[in-house]
């Protein structure tokens, strides 16, 4: 297929230029070069004709410019309708939506983790536990308070340190991996993983963990992981229109 | 209703309909997307705006839904500016045909229940 960058066409008005270099440092590694090429050459015809409608003057570009509306929302716009392509998508991202999917993995994963680890303390006889060298009187010697822990073992670290540590990194991984609204992926997702979790505690009283568990997820999974996910995905946003400032190979057909 | 208060509804309106409207033009002949704007709102007198770089994530979804085609053409020869122009396909026919089928079943159930008559037939 011709490359749309090899085409030859007239000078663009710089303002025009502006806006189109505008448009490509947003869809730049989010969408597929060739894709983004023919949007950016159908941009700039549509343009000149706006252009030519208004009389061509100078004025007629800035009339021009935003009667065709803001390249951001025109990228957002696009993104969208890229990342939700039917042809693009597995059979569960068509269903459930590819953000979707992508969210339920990485936090289900989790989710189910944490799950099975209380399942194996729970019902599996303390003695099974693998433990660390470090005996509970030399651990007291940093942490004199009691632990909610009689033992530090690797069942302790995977049960504080998934329900601490997943939120965040997993928030952020979602905002690296979803390029539009992250977080509202998130909390799709997390919601009815909230009500599976208490469902799950409840199942699981007399033992309180699980409700915890539920309770954590509710207070601090839902807004961290979400909040992860809208920063990260601004932070990726904001490196991608960066770099692909700086690219010289970049052109629209000149 | 005045004007302010109409607007957000017919954009809300607008979304979900702008491809039928798309596929209406095409149907006539193929066209690109500056002249498939304008002639939207020529044809309703202004009634449904939006801006007008929203028509290309439209057009290539639709391209994308195999409703619509495109192709390149130059626009002179010896000029090598081109303009890309989109067509209906087979498959854009028929979903034009059923969305207008359920379209007229809807516009006359909301008329028989709200007694509203359609503003009339513009030129």
């Amino acid at each position: 297929m011709e490359s749309d960058l090899d085409v030859q066409t007239e000078a663009l008005d710089p303002r025009i230029e502006a806006y189109l270099e505008e448009l490509h440092s947003r869809l730049w590694k989010v969408v597929p070069e060739a894709e983004e090429s023919r949007l950016l050459e159908e941009t700039a015809d549509h343009l000149d004709m706006i252009v030519e409608e208004f009389g061509g003057d100078v004025e007629s570009v800035e009339l021009a410019l935003n009667e065709f509306g803001s390249p951001g929302t025109l990228a957002d716009q696009y993104i969208e309708t890229w990342y939700n392509k039917p042809s693009r998508l597995s059979w569960l991202e068509r269903k459930l939506g590819p953000g979707n999917v992508c969210v339920l993995a990485l936090f289900g994963l989790a989710d189910l983790a944490y799950w099975a680890i209380l399942q194996f303390r729970v019902f599996l006889p303390a003695n099974a536990a693998i433990r660390l060298p470090w005996s509970p009187a030399e651990i007291r010697q940093y942490f004199p308070e009691p632990l909610p822990f009689p033992d530090f073992s690797v069942q302790f670290l995977l049960m504080t340190g998934i329900p601490l540590l997943a939120p965040p990194i997993l928030g952020w991984i979602v905002g690296r991996k979803i390029p539009l609204r992250p977080q509202f992926h998130v909390y799709s997702v997390m919601m009815p993983l909230i009500i599976f979790s208490f469902i799950l505690g409840i199942l699981l009283l007399p033992v309180t963990d699980g409700l915890m568990f539920a309770i954590v997820q509710a207070v601090y999974w839902l807004p961290i992981g979400c909040g992860a996910a809208a920063l990260s995905s601004r932070f990726a946003a904001r490196e991608r229109r960066k770099q692909a400032a700086l690219r010289d190979a970049w052109s629209l057909p000149q | 209703m005045s004007k302010t208060t109409a607007e957000p509804s017919l954009t809300s309106l607008l979304k979900g309909n702008t491809g039928v409207l798309i596929l209406s033009i095409l149907k006539e002949g193929p066209s690109h997307g500056y002249a498939i704007f304008f002639e939207i709102a020529r044809r309703t007198n202004n009634v449904l705006q939006f801006k007008q770089g929203t028509v290309y994530p439209l057009l290539h979804a639709l391209e994308d839904e195999g409703l619509i085609q495109s192709e390149w053409q130059e626009m002179a020869p010896g000029n090598r500016r081109r303009r890309r122009v989109y067509s209906i396909t087979d498959a854009g026919l028929t979903e034009l045909n059923e969305r207008l089928d359920a379209w007229r079943l809807f516009s006359q159930a909301m008329i028989d229940v709200t007694g509203v008559e359609p503003v009339g037939k513009r030129s």
